[in-house]
């Protein structure tokens, strides 16, 4: 903590590390941000726990920070955190609600068995703000709709800016939720290097997106607004992994305008470089017409380099100074401020200001201190009711329904559910077309059945390797 | 929650032991519901997987509505569990 009384340790804080091995999420996004938010508990003296997704996602949380506590997320890892939080249960973070598309299960059923309070990480709700640009698919409005009702369902929120809690009461109906603001971080690896020239005249930097609300396009047109003179000697990066068709019609677009010389249509670049680019850069200019936060605001200005931004959403608290910032429907607004930020040294030295300001603003102590401060304090009252542990589940899985029986007679523990093979499933199909309701496919192991399900899988020893259940019980050695 | 946790707190034992019943069977439905639902996903993730090309795109569309009717299970799962565990963490 940063100042104030010590706040006393209950309860290690669970977070949903997940994401870190999402397929879409790792490594950028709200796999990053879940990296950030467990290294500010770490600078404040916490000493949560991460559930990764299987052996592998622990060894990659390992990889990214070699000091964490690291562990599976399955009934084991929840029921031994249950055990060693006696008298208060342990607040689980959820950290994938808002993630796109939708995971089946943000909230494990381990944790919803074992009574835990849940907060859960609100990122932005732009896609229900604007349903007829995102949720245009009727299958993404229904899942959307289930979202909202799964947000319904947690004890808190922790919204990453004032405007993404603004917006997310309003969008989801969170009703008496309550809504902390707890703002988000820059990673140390986005430093002022005093080695680096910034150069003048040089490169002014533009990080953005396919996305239309990234507003690169009409960024592109304020640029040809610049005098010729202060464009001629600098240069336009576009910083955007987009798809191939939009990096043509930028392309186009910047050929039909006639500002080829003075842009460059970068693409996506990995993070080091990003880095480089910014401590160099003369100007970095962030044109989005709605964040729910604003990373690369603060990511500029963490590496010294000037910065303006558009007016509203999440920017106006993540910039906290109007002068930086442009109207970012309007061509010439945005043309004046970029001009106006490269030429009037008066005005270069209050961005220069700012951004050591917003650098100072948004750290992974201040992170870490309203984490603790809305979990420890403020709301410490819904620890209050102990936790459960879960009961231990048992799955038999093999060819037949009559082997499956077999091996589950001779466990000598009760046994939660058998799966056996497609053809004896089928076989076994009443006349109305259903199934006996306890038997399930085999093949279900290893995508359907979330890791958290069961304690323990048996899949018949004697099922030839070629079998389905054969097959699963590799893919079980495998991934184990 | 906060709503239904003021409300158990003014009911009798015997309702109570009603609730935490009635919470039992709807449990034991809905996990009945989520088996069937998790089966359909999966026979439609295998039939898309096997069936020629021009049917994968109605069997994606028809698996991601199979996902959200489990995703439904789950939340309703959840909203019930939370339910039984305020009226079991109910004295009265």
């Amino acid at each position: 903590m940063t100042g104030g009384p010590p706040v006393e340790r209950g309860a290690p804080i669970i977070i949903d590390g997940r994401a870190l091995t999402h397929p879409t999420a790792a490594g950028r996004g709200i796999g990053r941000w879940v990296t950030t938010l467990v290294r500010s508990l770490h600078l404040v003296g916490e000493e949560p726990v991460v559930l990764a997704d299987r052996a592998a996602g622990v060894t990659e949380w390992k990889r990214t920070l070699p000091s964490v506590d690291a562990r599976p997320l399955d009934r084991s890892s929840v029921r031994t955190l249950v055990a060693e939080a006696s008298t208060e249960a342990p607040w689980f973070v959820a950290t994938q609600l808002m993630l796109h598309p939708v995971a089946l299960d943000p909230i494990p059923v381990t944790v919803t068995e074992a009574g835990l309070p849940v907060a859960a990480v609100m990122y932005d709700v732009i896609p229900q703000r604007y349903p007829s640009r995102y949720l245009a698919n009727p299958a993404a409005r229904r899942q959307s709709e289930l979202r909202s009702a799964l947000a319904r369902t947690v004890d808190l929120m922790l919204a990453i800016s004032g405007f993404s809690a603004l917006t997310a009461r309003h969008e989801l109906d969170l009703g008496g939720i309550p809504i902390v603001d707890i703002g988000s971080a820059v990673e140390p690896a986005f430093h002022v290097d005093t080695r680096v020239i910034r150069a003048r005249p040089g490169d002014v930097v533009v990080i953005g997106g396919a996305d239309e609300r990234k507003n690169i396009p009409r960024l592109l047109r304020a640029w040809v607004q610049v005098p010729a003179e202060v464009r001629s000697r600098r240069r336009l990066v576009v910083v955007a992994g987009v798809d191939r068709e939009t990096h043509l019609r930028w392309n186009h677009e910047v050929v039909h305008l006639g500002i080829k010389d003075s842009v460059l249509l970068a693409g996506g670049v990995r993070e080091a470089e990003l880095i480089d680019l910014l401590q160099r850069a003369e100007l970095s200019v962030f044109p989005s017409t709605e964040e729910g936060f604003g990373l690369p605001v603060v990511e500029a200005a963490a590496c010294g380099c000037p910065v303006i931004c558009a007016r509203g959403s999440s920017l106006d608290q993540v910039a906290g100074d109007p002068e930086m910032q442009f109207d970012p429907y309007d061509i010439m607004s945005m043309a004046r401020a970029i001009e106006s930020a490269l030429l009037d040294e008066d005005h270069r030295s209050r961005l220069e200001a700012s951004a050591r300001r917003i650098a100072e603003t948004w750290t992974p102590q201040a992170l870490g201190s309203r984490v603790v401060e809305a979990l420890r304090v403020e709301h410490r009252s819904m620890c209050a009711r102990p936790a459960r542990r879960p009961e231990r589940r048992v799955a038999v899985g093999a060819e037949t329904a009559d082997r499956a029986r077999e091996i589950a007679d001779g466990l000598g523990e009760p046994v939660h559910a058998l799966f056996v093979a497609g053809d004896d499933l089928a076989a076994r199909g009443s006349g109305d077309g259903s199934l006996e309701p306890s038997l399930r496919p085999v093949g279900m192991f290893g995508r359907d059945v979330a890791a958290d399900e069961f304690d323990r899988v048996v899949l018949d020893e004697r099922a030839d390797d070629e079998s389905m259940t054969g097959r699963r019980r590799r893919l079980a050695e495998n991934t184990r | 929650m906060r709503v239904l946790r003021a409300l158990l707190r003014r009911l009798t034992g015997g309702d109570l032991r009603e609730i935490r019943s009635e919470i039992r069977e709807l449990r034991v439905a809905v996990d009945r519901i989520d088996g069937i639902v998790q089966q359909l996903n999966h026979e439609l993730r295998v039939a898309a997987e096997d069936g020629p090309p021009l049917s994968i795109g109605l069997a994606e569309r028809v698996r991601l509505d199979a996902e959200t009717a489990l995703a439904s299970v789950r939340v309703i799962d959840r909203q019930l569990r939370r339910l039984g565990l305020e009226a079991d963490g109910d004295d009265t």
